[in-house]
């Protein structure tokens, strides 16, 4: 008897099916160790889906990861008709379908740019660590040439498809001072989202994370530029900090809980609470399950008493409740085991909180129409003849 | 020697600073919409702002008149789409 995993059936289940271990980038900090062939079979991913499905979600969101799983279009063709045939069988009201895809850019021909296209609600995260010296000295193929040229002229094609995509720039101790051309390096391509990786497994000092707040200094004055200009980028993690003061806390159902409405499957049917603890899949430490046996309730509840154990030591501080410490694969990344973080964690997540603070206080200081209609107003209808639908910028006329 | 802050146990910071903007609450905008909350604030009027924002005043009230039929929100108000707080950890990945 399958155990059904995720409980919640009025949230969203996301399911990460992490297609192959095989990617055609040798990223110098990849976390997913070796890279060597083993494609998901059909069966796993069909098994996978039903699975997911199993409770009736009010949403399914499918997740691919690897690797590359642009590796294998016909894997991605054939999974999107599965999950789209078999939510049509199912009784109304059916599920709402979302797609979402981690992938290096560097594989975008016709065939992927047709899977990608709208109408399909697809959500593409594109890693680009920012200009080409900067993205080039770690992403590089395996003859250790450099992707960005490749990868920034995908998203032209990408771009000219209608296909909106996110970047995501990793950031490691030695690019962390250039995070100001960074960010305006990615902005310059028009993406949907920017968000700022820290690489939590690289050897962060107190020199470095002065590195990191200098150029989080800098991208935030980058970031104000673009709200001065009327530009609204959403350029993560500052945005969700600034959330976090704004909603006074991270909302319930935005923190970890370990498997609560996501999974995900290796290629071997093994289940992880996260696609970013699969790595090679060779160890059974962070295993929640088989799709053969189900979800393994006892193994759970102890790997979230594991983690729990960040909740106290995490309680006296002043910012708990806007930092990811309660992120289980973050523990992972930090130390390897789940419920242990350290200092770097700490100083990364102030650094974000510090940098977003900035930008919002000088924004709302200054009554940036732009800023304060996103983060104040946007739910909002404004009434008709109404003046309170934005701050007055300076200089404006008086309201009728 | 600069000594890797992995090797130190977390540092649970006391001190707290008002981050210098109001919350949505404080600006009477209280619009926790999420799953198993209660939307306290939801029908709330936008507040007029004139001028420099007066709430930045600590303990100053808000306007409470009750929410006019064309300031109400819509059905896309009511119903926001998930605040997404925790983008996927990306290092290295794919």
């Amino acid at each position: 008897m399958i155990a059904r995993r995720p409980t919640e059936n009025a949230s969203p289940v996301e399911l990460t099916l992490f297609v192959d271990h095989d990617c055609n980038l040798r990223c110098s900090y990849c976390y997913n160790g070796g890279k060597f062939s083993r494609l998901m079979p059909s069966e796993v991913m069909r098994r996978s889906v039903d699975l997911a499905l199993a409770n009736r979600p009010a949403q399914l969101d499918v997740s691919f990861f690897g690797g590359e799983p642009l590796l294998h279009p016909g894997f991605i063709e054939e999974t999107l008709a599965y999950v789209e045939a078999t939510v049509q069988t199912r009784p109304e009201p059916r599920p709402r379908l979302r797609y979402v895809m981690n992938t290096n850019g560097t594989l975008a021909d016709d065939r992927v740019l047709a899977l990608l296209s709208p109408p399909r609600d697809f959500t593409l995260y594109v890693s680009l660590d920012g200009p080409a010296a900067v993205h080039d000295s770690h992403r590089v193929d395996d003859k250790g040439q450099g992707s960005f040229a490749g990868i920034v002229a995908n998203l032209g094609r990408m771009r000219q498809a209608g296909i909106a995509f996110r970047l995501v720039a990793v950031v490691r101790p030695d690019t962390a001072p250039r995070l100001g051309e960074v960010v305006r390096t990615l902005m310059d391509l028009q993406p949907a989202q920017v968000t700022l990786g820290p690489d939590f497994r690289a050897p962060w000092t107190e020199a470095s994370i002065a590195g990191l707040r200098q150029g989080l200094r800098d991208a935030g004055a980058v970031w104000i530029e673009a709200f001065r200009n009327g530009r609204v980028l959403s350029l993560e993690p500052l945005r969700g900090k600034i959330l976090t003061h704004l909603n006074e806390g991270i909302p319930c159902p935005e923190r970890c809980t370990l498997a609560g409405r996501a999974f995900a499957v290796a290629p071997t049917g093994r289940l992880y609470p996260c696609a970013q603890m699969i790595g090679e899949d060779r160890d059974d430490e962070l295993v929640i399950g088989t799709l053969d046996s189900g979800f393994d309730e006892k193994r759970l509840a102890e790997l979230q008493q594991a983690k729990d154990r960040v909740e106290e030591i995490c309680a006296p501080c002043a910012l708990r409740d806007r930092c990811q410490s309660h992120c289980g694969c973050r523990h992972v990344a930090l130390t390897g085991e789940l419920g242990h973080i350290n200092q770097a964690l700490c100083e990364i997540e102030e650094s974000f909180i510090l940098a977003a603070d900035e930008v919002a206080r000088l924004l709302v200081a200054e009554s940036c129409p732009a800023f304060i209609d996103t983060y104040y107003r946007k739910r909002y209808r404004p009434a008709a003849g109404s003046t309170l639908t934005r701050l007055r910028r300076p200089g404006d006329p008086e309201p009728a | 020697m600069d000594k890797r802050l992995s090797a130190n146990a977390p540092q649970p910071r006391s001190r707290i600073t008002f981050p210098g903007y109001p919350t949505l609450a404080a600006a009477g905008l209280c619009l926790c919409l999420s799953s198993g909350c209660t939307p306290k604030e939801a029908g709330s009027p936008p507040v007029p702002f004139d001028g420099p924002p007066a709430f930045l005043v600590p303990d100053i009230g808000v306007p409470d008149a009750g929410p006019p039929p064309e300031t109400a929100p819509d059905a896309s108000d009511a119903d926001p789409a998930p605040i997404e707080l925790a983008p996927p950890d990306p290092a290295g990945i794919p």
